[in-house]
């Protein structure tokens, strides 16, 4: 007999807002996060428009210390989210410290940010050997879910899940599995990633990215725009959760996870199709349930047509409700499943469907999905599904269930 | 529950290619009969080994990968042809990817003209999760495709996520292991470990995948080792190194039990130690706090591999498949204990019984 997972702590930290309650509002009224990035033009990106992060995790943090060297301003990120879920769960540092507690981070970037302060030295130096040592302690692997762990006290595995842009529903996923077969009581899990250099100049070396806007589904659209942020939340067992007391977002379903095996960067329509129809099954339930699609949605044309597409195959030509919450804080990649996770809790807890921003019409690729344009839909949905996509031909499908 | 099996494996290393080419290497240094310690592959080409169709902008590391899964495929007999495609998935542990190819792409960054003149082949292979995804695409493995970081740890509990995932139905067949390469940024973060740690023994490269399945799936005389019980731990607050044994030692402890096996079966320790003298101190420790005794015997896997970071776990577990093959002193089906320590704090054991090729199946 295995458990019931639930969702009883969220912790945002978005170029929208930090913590619920601003999350929450921006997210459901399609408050854009997305602005001009002048370093960026400065630079020479002839696209600079993101959804960067304005935020200082040493007003989160009670352990780690955000001004020594120890830790990447990426480890920090993924500590203060994870700090900010529990805070959200009312969980005391007692049962943390105590229980059977683990971490699982998912990244596209971990520790890249200090790899490229590395190489910038040994452009400028002449050689990688050209290099401070403090930043050579800060390129561990693992990184991100050790200091999470480390800063609220977790006593079982802290790992790192860097499986791109689909990462945090790895993560989701996986601690899921954890707690439902008894190996653990709590788990923080989700995603966190500052923009890095890399990432900006090979999205724009692919044409990935828009000038200003990310549209998704919509007919003019014309590419992503780089976001970032943490998106941890505290994955607990059903009867605990409910005999303490604590609020119960969402219950996790059940989850799928395949691979194109094709293209390192273009998505497969079917096999989209074949990882959401694996989560119905996984989590017991039919197409005709699901409420809300918290889509991948990117707002590249070749993404979008796949993922309408899939969504086609597998809900013929009614789907459900969808939404990307890309419009509004762009693609933070590791984080970026972790957002939807968070955003669609809140729309079963609170019965609405939030928005995809900057819709105007959809094109022939997109027309059949019902796209919840612009503003958001007073509906209860049951049963939400998470889409997340990643180079490689990854792709993670989640199933959330409102809590009755 | 049922537990893993090993049904194949493929190792690429400087002392052998593949599962029986690397037990005879492993044989030949045991008994010191190998001239030279050189543990990284120099002038290799992936070319070479397959050939240069649908090679594309494989880097050196997701080469190794690649290259280890086919041997690994091979030697479990399986046949990855459209109906058990969705059932197969690539489960890697990785250190940092390939820091080459993310400094390639950074690097060109910097020096070009505009701050994106970067080589946009090479920019998919900077994600962490690039080699897993190279496997799948050489040999169409459509399953679950997952990367798992964790440090020393890496490899380990790269294991533990795929045996989770066999037992979740996301996939019947996983290959998992880890691949690391040899290259000047890794050099460089060795000889900083040498200045901190006094880690002594050289770099290694290559990779080191394993098939594992379900065993209630599989007729027994297709297995090679079960995988009994893989317990990783991150170590919760700044600690000491004798709190991080003792974490080893819990995690050594809690495998045990979970095996259902007892310290006394235990044949070796096979340890991660790789010459600093704290750390190998305090994994010894963690070993013997764990079994309660010292272990019957030491096995420091990695003085014959040299030293690979998160992908060093895959290596010791090779390691251990080949040594028991050739050391007479191993009965017939061995039990061993796999450790791993990180300075940052994450911990590690796998408990594995090894089965010697008896029934006549190399």
């Amino acid at each position: 007999m295995t458990r019931r997972v639930v969702i009883t702590g969220l912790g945002p930290v978005a170029s929208i807002g930090v913590g619920v309650e601003e999350f929450r509002s921006a997210v459901r009224n399609g408050t854009s996060g997305i602005g001009p990035d002048t370093r960026l033009r400065d630079q020479g990106f002839p696209t600079y428009h993101t959804g960067a992060l304005r935020f200082d995790p040493s007003c989160l943090l009670r352990r780690l210390s955000a001004s020594g060297t120890e830790w990447s301003d990426n480890d920090l990120l993924a500590a203060a989210a994870a700090r900010l879920a529990v805070m959200d769960a009312g969980l005391d540092e007692e049962t943390l410290r105590c229980g059977r507690t683990a971490a699982i981070v998912g990244t596209t970037h971990a520790e890249t940010e200090t790899l490229e302060a590395w190489v910038l030295q040994a452009t400028l130096r002449g050689g990688p050997e050209h290099v401070s040592p403090a930043l050579l302690d800060r390129m561990l692997s693992g990184n991100l879910a050790v200091a999470a762990s480390r800063e609220l006290g977790l006593t079982g595995e802290a790992v790192v899940i860097p499986t791109v842009c689909a990462a945090a529903s790895y993560a989701v996923g996986y601690g899921y599995d954890r707690i439902r077969h008894g190996e653990v009581d709590i788990v923080v899990a989700g995603g966190a990633d500052l923009a890095v250099r890399m990432g900006h100049a090979g999205f724009t070396r692919l044409g990935a990215l828009a000038k200003t806007t990310c549209a998704p589904f919509d007919q003019s659209r014309s590419g992503t725009l780089i976001g970032e942020g943490g998106a941890v939340v505290v994955l607990e067992e059903l009867t605990a959760a409910t005999a303490r007391g604590a609020h119960v977002y969402a219950e996790v379903l059940g989850y799928g996870v395949n691979c194109d095996a094709r293209s390192m960067v273009s998505p497969t329509a079917d096999r989209i199709a074949a990882c959401i129809r694996k989560a119905h099954r996984q989590a017991g339930i039919e197409p005709a349930d699901v409420g809300y699609i918290s889509a991948h949605g990117t707002g590249t044309r070749a993404n979008d047509a796949a993922e309408a597409n899939a969504i086609m195959q597998v809900f013929g030509v009614s789907p459900p409700p969808t939404s990307s919450t890309k419009s509004v804080l762009g693609h933070t990649m590791g984080a970026a499943a972790g957002f939807n996770v968070i955003a669609a809790a809140l729309a079963l807890d609170e019965g609405y469907v939030p928005p995809t921003v900057h819709f105007t019409a959809p094109d022939a690729e997109t027309r059949w999905l019902d796209v919840v344009a612009n503003k958001a839909r007073e509906v209860q949905p049951g049963i939400a599904e998470i889409h997340g996509f990643g180079f490689g031909g990854l792709n993670a499908v989640l199933m959330l269930g409102r809590m009755r | 529950m049922s537990i893993a099996v090993i049904t194949g494996w493929g190792v690429v290393h400087r002392l052998g290619m593949g599962a029986a080419a690397f037990t005879r290497g492993v044989w030949s240094v045991v008994h010191g009969r190998a001239g030279g310690r050189q543990t990284t592959l120099g002038e290799y080409q992936i070319t070479e080994h397959l050939g240069r169709r649908g090679i594309g902008s494989l880097d050196r590391v997701a080469g190794f990968a690649v290259h280890a899964g086919g041997l690994t495929l091979e030697d479990a007999g399986l046949e990855v042809d459209e109906e058990i495609r969705d059932d197969v998935g690539v489960v890697l542990a990785s250190h940092a990817g390939s820091m080459q190819s993310t400094a390639d792409v950074v690097g060109a960054s910097y020096t070009g003209r505009r701050p994106f003149d970067v080589p946009p082949q090479l920019f998919p292979n900077g994600a962490l999760s690039a080699s897993a995804a190279w496997v799948a695409m050489r040999y169409g493995l459509q399953g679950v495709n997952a990367t798992v970081s964790s440090g020393q740890v890496s490899a380990l509990a790269a294991m533990a996520y795929a045996q989770n995932m066999l037992r979740n139905g996301q996939a019947s067949i996983v290959l998992t292991g880890a691949a690391y390469e040899h290259t000047v940024y890794s050099s460089v973060l060795a000889e900083h470990a040498r200045h901190q740690y006094g880690v002594t023994l050289p770099q290694g490269e290559g990779a080191a995948l394993f098939a594992v399945e379900l065993a209630d799936r599989v007729p027994g005389q297709r297995v090679c080792a079960e995988i009994l019980a893989v317990d990783v731990r991150g170590a919760s607050l700044p600690c000491s190194q004798s709190e991080i044994a003792t974490a080893l030692g819990d995690c050594i402890g809690a495998a045990l039990r979970s095996a259902g096996v007892s310290p006394g079966e235990v044949w070796a320790a096979v340890t991660g130690e790789n010459g600093s003298p704290v750390w190998d101190r305090t994994e010894r420790q963690g070993v013997c706090l764990g079994l309660g005794r010292e272990p019957a015997r030491w096995v420091p896997a990695k003085q014959w591999v040299g030293e690979m970071w998160g992908a060093a776990g895959a290596f010791q577990l090779a390691v251990i498949l080949g040594l028991v093959r050739v050391d007479p002193s191993g009965d017939e089906e061995t039990v061993c204990v796999l450790t791993s320590v990180d300075p940052a704090g994450p911990v590690g054991a796998l408990v594995v019984r090894v089965l010697l090729p008896t029934r006549g199946v190399a």
